[in-house]
């Protein structure tokens, strides 16, 4: 019985232990882009506050999401979401950031 | 009534194909929901490449500490959402932890809310809204604001249904309405949770961290 209970308990630390680490890293990452923030760096300033928000986003999606566990279905209808978004910037950002006058 | 069928719903015949079908379909549903927030951040990516110096004033404007402490209870709300969901996805996993967790969830998505509710009065006190009596002079900090309260205002109606999704399922659960343990509602639940913490992930350097450094 107590054998059980100690084996139940090994097994849930194990699970907090996983889930919190990806946590840590979140949370890591949130104060370093506050940070980074207030470093004057020009257009990378904007950037890493942009990179880091993937970084995050890719964490969530790939550990707490389970995407890493996934069958291929699944992934293909996340990568979908994605592709999608990308021709939307690609082609947009194409146009807008190749302007030479005002819109 | 064996676990598998206490959980089983119409069309389906074995519990397997139904998880399947829900998480795809969840899923496809996140993916237009990608495009949705998709098409707001590009229409804020457009108008900042236009008004680089008007997004830089206005982004200095907003309330770092709010926008900081509601990322990070949100992210937290993640964690605790991955536990349940995770724990109801393994044999012998305790139902208190899973309803703990579920609870903690709706606890910290309702801690948002109070947040950005004292965000949302200060924001007003300081006259950020667009229109007349605006409080910065550059006219294209209105087109910051406008987006603001638009993408935040639709972001805290999807937690909102997150909030009432997650509720639901502990006072179900609680009330023993239906099995936690193995539950596709739940799985699905879960996922939406993340893709929602996800879009504040991608808003919080959008709006908190502009014109910081200059």
């Amino acid at each position: 019985m107590s054998g059980e209970r100690g084996r139940h308990q090994g097994r849930s630390s194990g699970l907090w232990l996983r889930n919190a680490s990806v946590w840590a890293a979140l949370l890591g990452l949130l104060l370093l882009s506050m940070f980074l923030a207030y470093v004057p760096m020009g257009p990378l300033t904007v950037a890493s506050g942009v990179a880091i928000a993937v970084i995050k986003s890719a964490l969530v999606v790939v550990f707490f999401m389970e995407l890493i566990r996934a069958r291929a279905l699944i992934r293909l209808a996340a990568l979908a979401g994605l592709i999608f978004v990308a021709v939307m910037f690609a082609l947009t950002l194409a146009d807008v950031l190749t302007r030479t006058g005002k819109i | 009534m064996t676990e598998a069928t206490s959980l089983l719903r119409e069309p389906w015949e074995r519990l397997e194909r139904q998880r399947q079908a829900g998480k795809f379909g969840i899923w496809v549903f996140l993916a237009s929901e990608t495009l949705f927030f998709g098409a707001l951040m590009l229409t804020y990516a457009v108008c900042r490449v236009e008004h680089p110096d008007a997004f830089a004033a206005a982004g200095r404007e907003t309330n770092i500490w709010f926008g900081t402490i509601n990322t990070a209870i949100l992210l937290t709300s993640s964690l605790t959402m991955a536990v349940a969901s995770q724990a109801a996805a393994e044999n012998g996993r305790s139902r208190r932890l899973i309803l703990v967790c579920l609870g903690a969830t709706a606890a910290l998505g309702l801690a948002f809310m109070i947040v950005k509710g004292f965000e949302y009065k200060e924001d007003i006190e300081k006259h950020l809204l667009p229109g007349a009596g605006f409080a910065l002079r550059q006219p294209a900090a209105q087109l910051f604001y406008g987006l603001y309260w638009l993408v935040t205002g639709v972001h805290a109606i999807h937690l909102t249904i997150g909030i009432v999704l997650v509720v639901r399922l502990v006072l179900l659960g609680a009330a023993r309405q239906i099995r936690l343990r193995g539950s596709p509602e739940l799985e699905v639940t879960a996922l939406y949770w993340h893709l929602v913490d996800v879009i504040w992930i991608f808003l919080y350097p959008l709006i908190y961290l502009p014109g910081r450094a200059s």
